[in-house]
């Protein structure tokens, strides 16, 4: 039995991506906790805010690089300004639909940024993600 | 010019020296000419002289006589004069012919004996006493004594005119000789200038055929000139039109890799925008299915599966043509080994090579530079190929073989396999183009458009030759 996270962040302009990722997500009881975020500029105002005086500090967020307005490099940007109460509890992985190299090894150009998936998220990325990370 | 100057020169020099020579014998005998003349005058004047002593002689006889008989004064006088004139006369002619020794005693023997006879005949004549004691026939002998002289004087003559004649005859001489002289100066000078003149006249020839020659070399040149002249302009115009052929080949160059450029951007774009609905409709659909298995039954089985089958064939053809627009974006140029490429492609195939107890045969092949992904999947594109275009149970046999031209590798993959219809050749490069169904033969039809496109990233051609049943060769050319 795989141990629970307590929170996973989704964010992603698709609403479909976002409700088929929370499924399998959900679906593989990881945990009881996702949140869904539909942009950049929404993702940082939900990390920023407060709930009994403690951020969110999601546990796994999973990003989208091609985004409208914010887009996912300019979120990561943002990301990394943040204190480290606001920031991600452990990993911060993208998604995409990109299969380019290049965005590859831009996304680990970046601290946070822990891993690269395309789209869609599978069970085998996600298994992959909990042995590396949470195990 | 040597030839010239060497005939000048010895022409030159006989001429002078002929002149020399010639005016040398003219002067000499000139000389001696005029000398003659002096001697021939001199001759002359001794002549006269020897007979105005004789006539004097006579004179003093003639007087001494008159005087005798008549007494008379004058005579005696004139007797005197006569004998002063001989002394006088007998003196410059013993003068002139001094250089003569015989003439010389003969005159002085002829004047002492007419002094003797003198002596003798004054006394007879200035003596009164003897003038008549003495016996006549005597006296008369001793009055005249210029007759026996008269031998003396003829002989003096004789001599005389002898001389005359031979410094004549040696005047006539030296005229002949200076004659003979100017006559040889003038042959000289003549064969001189004729032989100058034979000589110089080839020459002349020559010179004047050269300057004929060069005439016509010259008109030659200037019409080849004149040629050149237009060709050049030909030329400079044919460059020109060159530069501006290649200075719009090059904008064509340019705007054509920039079209391609916006091409790959363009189907990057599309095939990776494509891939995002595509993925939402095979994730619902695998939802669906997931939620509402008994809605997924019977033919709705058959329809899901043609439904999945189809959006999988689309994700593939859209992978493909978004991995196709990446070609050549994976990395740098490098060297490359190719027997180590095809020995990494048989590692590769090695299931299928022992399945089908498939034969690859290979030349050594050279070491390039290129993309090496991209010349990996080249060449595995075309083995992979091969084997599946050469169904069982024939086993299929591959030969990989090149050769080098100066700018280019020439590579040949020769399989005996089905073969393809001529009418084919071009069209089996194109993008999506497949030439039989996908029941017989599975794949997208974009194998061979991707090997076009690498060979043509490494600026070569690629072309195939196939008999109909018994094989395909794929040829390809890669620049070094």
């Amino acid at each position: 039995m795989m141990k629970k996270i307590k929170n996973v962040l989704l964010i992603d302009d698709s609403e479909s991506d976002n409700f088929y990722h929370a499924r399998k997500i959900r679906k593989m009881g990881i945990t009881d906790n996702i949140h869904i975020c539909y942009s950049g500029e929404e993702a940082l105002q939900y990390l920023k805010s407060e709930l009994d005086g403690k951020h969110p500090q999601p546990t796994l967020i999973f990003l989208d690089i091609n985004m409208p307005g914010m887009n996912g490099w300019e979120f990561l940007e943002a990301y990394e300004q943040l204190t480290v109460a606001q920031q991600g509890e452990i990993v911060l992985t993208m998604l995409s639909n990109s299969i380019d190299e290049r965005d590859k090894s831009r996304a680990h150009e970046f601290r946070s940024v822990k891993g690269y998936y395309s789209k869609p998220l599978s069970e085998s990325y996600l298994k992959n993600i909990l042995e590396t990370h949470f195990s | 010019m040597k030839r010239i100057r060497k005939v000048g020169l010895t022409n030159f020099i006989l001429l002078v020296s002929s002149l020399i020579f010639a005016i040398f014998l003219i002067g000499f005998s000139f000389i001696k000419n005029t000398e003659s003349v002096e001697e021939i005058a001199q001759s002359w004047e001794i002549k006269s002289n020897i007979r105005k002593v004789s006539s004097t002689i006579s004179r003093i006889e003639s007087y001494g006589l008159a005087y005798r008989f008549t007494g008379k004064e004058k005579y005696k006088q004139e007797l005197l004069n006569a004998e002063k004139e001989y002394d006088s006369l007998i003196i410059s002619l013993q003068e002139l012919v001094s250089h003569n020794a015989l003439q010389s005693k003969r005159l002085n023997d002829l004047d002492s004996e007419l002094q003797k006879n003198l002596k003798i005949y004054r006394e007879i004549i200035f003596n009164k006493t003897i003038r008549d004691s003495i016996h006549a026939s005597s006296i008369n002998e001793s009055l005249y004594f210029s007759a026996p002289l008269q031998t003396n004087f003829e002989e003096l003559l004789i001599t005389a005119n002898e001389i005359l004649e031979r410094r004549i005859d040696r005047y006539t001489l030296w005229k002949f000789i200076i004659l003979g002289a100017l006559g040889f100066a003038t042959i000289i000078v003549f064969i001189s200038l004729y032989n100058l003149i034979q000589k110089i006249k080839p020459l002349i020839e020559e010179l004047l055929s050269t300057q004929e020659q060069l005439q016509t070399s010259n008109n030659n040149l200037k019409n080849t000139l004149t040629e050149l002249e237009k060709s050049n302009a030909e030329k400079e115009r044919e460059i020109k039109a060159k530069i501006v052929a290649i200075e719009e080949t090059k904008k064509l160059n340019e705007s054509l890799i920039a079209k391609n450029q916006q091409l790959d951007h363009f189907a990057y774009v599309a095939s990776h925008d494509l891939q995002e609905p595509l993925r939402t409709v095979s994730n619902y659909l695998e939802i669906f299915q997931e939620d509402f298995p008994e809605r997924v039954e019977g033919d709705a089985v058959m329809y899901f599966d043609f439904i999945n089958k189809a959006v999988e064939r689309m994700r593939k053809l859209i992978s493909g043509l978004l991995s196709f627009s990446r070609l050549g974006t994976s990395g740098e140029m490098q060297k490359i080994n190719l027997n180590k490429t095809v020995d990494k492609i048989k590692q590769d195939f090695t299931v299928v090579i022992e399945d089908r107890g498939i034969t690859i045969e290979s030349d050594d092949l050279p070491k390039i530079v290129g993309y090496r992904i991209e010349i990996k999947q080249l060449f595995q594109n075309l083995i992979s190929n091969a084997i599946k275009f050469t169904p069982p149970p024939k086993k299929p046999h591959i030969k990989i073989t090149y050769e080098e031209t100066e700018n280019y590798y020439n590579f040949h993959i020769a399989d005996n396999g089905v073969g393809i219809p001529e009418k084919d050749f071009a069209k089996i490069f194109d993008m999506f183009s497949r030439l039989h169904s996908l029941k017989d033969y599975e794949g997208q039809g974009i194998g061979l458009a991707f090997c076009k496109k690498i060979v043509e990233l490494h600026l070569g051609n690629i072309w195939v030759s196939s008999t109909l049943g018994e094989g395909t060769t794929v040829h390809f050319t890669l620049k070094k």
